[in-house]
């Protein structure tokens, strides 16, 4: 009987770091890495806790950032934030070869683990930059604008950054209703909460003139004899439109 | 009127002007400022058509001093007229933007009252959006042939990218359908523009807070389809553009009818697979290494329109193929139909490694169905026996033959992020 082994985190980067120095330390071959929140005891594998432990942790983040590349710091982060269920051992196995390769670990696109890296990489990347123009805020009775999005992968703290020095002088808030977390913004720095999705929201007077401005330019800007609705959905796919002022469903309009 | 009204009519006047790039500027936000330009450029929406939208994309007004056949704001068209007051646009400009609805404003206009005017009047916009009300997004600006070069050097300190529109690649065509328009007069601005970057480059190199000039550069539209000009003029001119005035982009429009002037010709639908095939050599030309007289000539003056131009000009030329993947050079790499900028680079990176094999390739992002019969990979080639062009264009047509005839080409979108038209490039 083939037994392997599953190593349990506690789903936090750190954590899933103190995973990597495990397996490296204990010279074991872990077939997954997962949260211990989603696992599913299995009859043919034995399972191993890991508590994060901060020091193994940045032993491992200045091991990547010196002996692969700060691109590869980057690569594992966002494999991490893609919430993937398989994305812990992925980030094992890339580390792996890029403590062989180096820096040049990125290049090696043939090689099936390198290959899914960057895959999901990329899907992360992507959503992270399809938010960036997708995101809709509306402003609230208090002035905040406030915006909600149902992301596949957990980036509302790759935007932030973007957002902080686009509105410094705002109050705002990226709201990932789906996980329960926002971003919120004080005009100085911006921190994440958990935060439950509001049962009613008071928007200021002037936003449903803004929105209705919004259709209106959306519908006037089509051409119709070049209509291509499948083009549409392929650039903007159908699961981003219910947050949409100019697709979605009014929520609180 | 109220400006939710005047959006519509100026917006619905703009739609034909398919530039709705926000790339190529990193504009920084100021102190208490609001906005930024992102290099790359950030889609916000897709209209029902497939096009990107980036920019607030209207005219400042459609009430034209001119009458060209083409246009649809001509001053003899009977459609509603409005002007927007310069706190408009800058209201709805900065409200839009706190929203994120876009990434800036791509400001055009019709010519009213006169060339200065209008520029006078785009100038009053400018300074209130980015001097009164701190905004620091992204701001592309029309130039108007014919204003005052001192105007369009004032609105380029302001703008990140201007453009003036060919719209028609002969003067000839513009002679028929836009009697009022010179050439020179469009193609004078154009170098002002590009003496105006020019200018401000080197000047930079010295004072390094001298002001930056339209530091995201120029574009231009062609018309395809509202002439007789052929593909091969029409790529002669981008290719003269791109060369001559250095610009970013040239744009290509299918014609849409939107008059039943006699001079223009009589089409149900606007020619989009040709535009595609413009825009597909188009990037052969900018990445690919070619030039205009490689993909056309005198004698073949018109893209063939079930095939691209890259595999058009592959099975032309098809005493170099096949090609073996793991020694080819990248400019060499780059010529097979299948295989485009990304897996061309991806290939070279990859095979310092391993001999690469057919399954290697899938993985790179080679579209193999088109590229096998033009390669080998350690020897081998998995193509058709014959390397007669007419067999392996039968095949390749044989392939492609049951898709929609606009997506004949329908390959990896690299570099489509930020990429305001979602066409198909050649691979």
């Amino acid at each position: 009987m083939i037994s392997t082994l599953s190593y349990l985190y506690d789903g936090s980067f750190e954590g899933l770091l103190t995973a990597v120095w495990e397996a490296y330390y204990a010279k074991e071959d872990p077939s997954e890495i997962i949260w211990e929140g989603v696992s599913h005891p299995n009859l043919l594998s034995s399972t191993k806790m890991i508590y994060t432990d901060a020091n193994k942790a940045d032993r491992v983040y200045r091991a990547v950032e010196e002996k692969i590349s700060h691109a590869a710091l980057r690569r594992i982060f966002y494999i991490y934030l893609s919430e993937e269920p398989e994305s812990g051992i992925i980030v094992l196995n890339y580390l792996r070869i890029g403590f062989r390769l180096g820096a040049a670990v990125d290049d090696y696109h043939a090689e099936p683990t390198v290959l899914k890296s960057e895959k999901l990489y990329n899907k992360v990347a992507m959503e992270k930059h399809r938010l960036a123009g997708l995101i809709r805020f509306k402003r609230l009775e208090s002035g905040v604008f406030y915006s909600k999005i149902d992301p596949d992968h957990n980036v509302i703290a790759l935007l932030a950054p973007h957002f902080a020095a686009r509105m410094p002088s705002e109050y705002w808030i990226l709201h990932d209703a789906g996980r329960g977390i926002a971003v919120f913004y004080d005009k100085n720095e911006w921190v994440v909460r958990n935060l439950e999705t509001p049962e009613d929201i008071v928007l200021k007077e002037e936003e449903e003139t803004y929105q209705e401005m919004w259709k209106a330019y959306y519908r006037h800007l089509s051409i119709e004899s070049r209509k291509n609705m499948s083009l549409k959905k392929r650039m903007m796919p159908v699961r981003y439109w219910k947050n949409l002022i100019e697709e979605g469903i009014e929520l609180w309009s | 009127m109220d400006a939710l009204r005047k959006l519509e009519i100026l917006a619905d006047a703009a739609k034909y002007d398919v530039s709705c790039s926000s790339s190529g500027s990193n504009r920084q936000n100021k102190k208490g400022g609001l906005g930024n330009a992102s290099a790359a450029g950030i889609c916000h929406s897709w209209t029902d058509d497939g096009r990107c939208i980036s920019l607030l994309k209207i005219l400042m007004s459609n009430s034209c001093i001119y009458d060209c056949a083409y246009c649809v704001n001509r001053s003899s068209n009977d459609l509603p007229r409005a002007t927007f007051t310069p706190e408009e646009v800058a209201d709805i400009t900065i409200n839009f933007y706190k929203r994120n609805y876009i990434e800036g404003l791509f400001l055009s206009s019709a010519v009213v009252k006169s060339p200065d005017h209008t520029m006078e009047q785009f100038i009053e916009i400018l300074k209130k959006l980015r001097d009164v009300e701190n905004f620091n997004g992204y701001i592309h600006l029309k130039a108007i042939p014919g204003a005052d070069k001192k105007l369009l050097d004032k609105a380029g300190s302001y703008a990140d990218r201007m453009s003036v529109n060919i719209e028609l690649p002969t003067e000839d065509g513009l002679r028929m359908l836009a009697p009022q328009k010179k050439q020179n007069e469009i193609l004078g601005p154009m170098n002002d523009i590009k003496q105006g970057m020019l200018q401000s480059i080197e000047e930079r190199k010295i004072f390094r807070n001298s002001p930056k000039f339209v530091p995201a550069g120029q574009t231009t539209q062609l018309i395809v389809g509202a002439t007789k000009d052929s593909d091969y003029r029409i790529l002669k001119l981008s290719e003269g553009l791109y060369n001559d005035f250095q610009l970013k982009r040239v744009y290509y429009s299918a014609f849409v009818p939107v008059s039943t002037n006699p001079l223009l010709p009589r089409i149900s639908s606007p020619p989009l697979v040709r535009e595609n095939r413009l825009y597909q050599a188009d990037w052969l030309l900018r990445f690919y290494g070619f030039n205009s007289d490689e993909l056309l000539s005198e004698d073949k003056p018109d893209f063939d329109l079930l095939l691209d131009p890259k595999c058009d000009w592959a099975l032309r030329n098809i005493d170099k193929f096949p090609i073996e993947i793991n020694r080819a050079e990248y400019h060499m790499l780059l010529r097979v139909p299948g295989i485009g900028v990304k897996s061309a680079q991806r290939i070279v990176s990859s095979r310092r490694f391993c001999q690469l094999d057919f399954d290697d390739l899938k993985k790179l992002g080679v579209v193999l169905k088109r590229a096998k019969y033009f390669i080998t990979c350690k020897g081998i080639h998995s193509g058709i026996k014959s390397m007669e062009p007419v067999n392996i264009r039968a095949n390749i047509l044989g392939d492609s033959s049951k898709k929609d005839p606009r997506q004949l080409s329908l390959f990896d979108l690299e570099g489509g992020m930020g990429n305001d038209l979602n066409i198909e490039l050649p691979v």
